[in-house]
């Protein structure tokens, strides 16, 4: 349906691009393209940094020793009560070891041998009365 | 846009070249005579190349194109608060204000085929900016409804509803200069 309004909205001139226009996108893409990479660039720069910063602190707040974990008990500093408890961790272990030979060794018997089953008896024997 | 999206970089300067006086005409027609089409016309097709992985051709390009470049028209106006220096004032129902009284003596002058377009502008700024895209979609682009509602977010019946009632604006606003130019 083509009326006058139609013919009057003809009139409306439509509007040409400049004829760089195409250049201008062009330019336009380039420097965008640019300036992620500079953000990239600048975003990477400050991971770097941060983990150089997070490398240094760490080694100065630690005071250029080496790992907690690895130090020689023998080269440190200890205190009697340090070194009186790992004396009697180490009387300790040398106590529950015995008892576990023993116990190792009886077993064995008293499954073999059913008349050895006072084996208690013989590992531990009774302090007879009267004796010290 | 295929070929571009398929690694023809050459692809998408024949789609710049093909469609940069297209964008023009549509934003200057949506957006008025004094509003700064250059940069949102560049911007939009910044967007058509950034979308290269994602575009789907499930209708025209020129759909495509005018989506982006509309939404960029629609940012920009209401980012800027320009849509007062964009379009002649409306009243608070955004009913389109009448243009200047034919039979006023001054400044007015009978229209004639040079200054009907100046006229034709000025009524496609006073219409409601929904009115106006449709009329211009449909008028200038030859969308259909379809294509139009896509572009503004809008169903088929309303476009329809919307070419009506812009229609319907378009010619009482300028009917009186119809009517004068008879009387001429």
């Amino acid at each position: 349906m083509n009326d006058w309004l139609d013919t009057a909205l003809d009139e409306l001139p439509g509007e040409a691009a400049p004829s760089d226009f195409a250049d201008q996108v062009h330019v336009a893409l380039a420097a965008e393209g640019q300036s992620i990479l500079r953000g990239f660039g600048f975003r990477r720069l400050g991971q770097v940094a941060a983990a150089i910063f997070l490398l240094v602190g760490g080694y100065w707040l630690g005071q250029g020793q080496s790992w907690q974990a690895t130090r020689d008990v023998s080269q440190a500093k200890l205190t009697a009560m340090e070194l009186s408890e790992i004396a009697a961790l180490y009387e300790n272990r040398e106590i529950l070891e015995s008892w576990e030979l023993l116990e190792n060794s009886s077993l064995s018997a008293s499954s073999s041998d059913g008349a050895a089953a006072t084996w208690m008896l013989e590992a531990f024997p009774l302090k007879e009365e009267g004796s010290q | 846009m295929l070929a571009f999206q398929a690694g023809d970089e050459s692809a998408f300067d024949s789609l710049v070249k093909e469609y940069q006086n297209a964008a023009f005409a549509m934003l200057r027609r949506i957006l008025g005579p004094h509003a700064m089409v250059e940069d949102l016309a560049q911007e939009a097709f910044i967007r058509v190349y950034r979308a290269k992985s994602r575009y789907r051709p499930a209708g025209k390009f020129t759909t495509f194109l005018y989506r982006i470049t509309y939404n960029l028209a629609l940012n920009r106006v209401r980012d800027d608060g320009r849509h007062r220096l964009l379009s002649l004032p409306q009243s608070p129902e955004g009913e389109p204000m009448p243009l200047p009284d034919p039979k006023a003596e001054k400044p007015w002058k009978a229209p004639n085929r040079a200054n009907w377009a100046d006229h034709v502008a000025q009524a496609l700024q006073a219409l409601p900016r929904n009115q106006r895209s449709a009329l211009v979609f449909q008028h200038y682009d030859g969308l259909d409804l379809v294509e139009i509602g896509h572009i503004l977010d809008v169903p088929p019946p309303a476009v329809k509803s919307l070419l009506h009632r812009a229609r319907e604006n378009m010619r009482a606003l300028l009917q009186p200069l119809k009517d004068a130019e008879q009387d001429e």
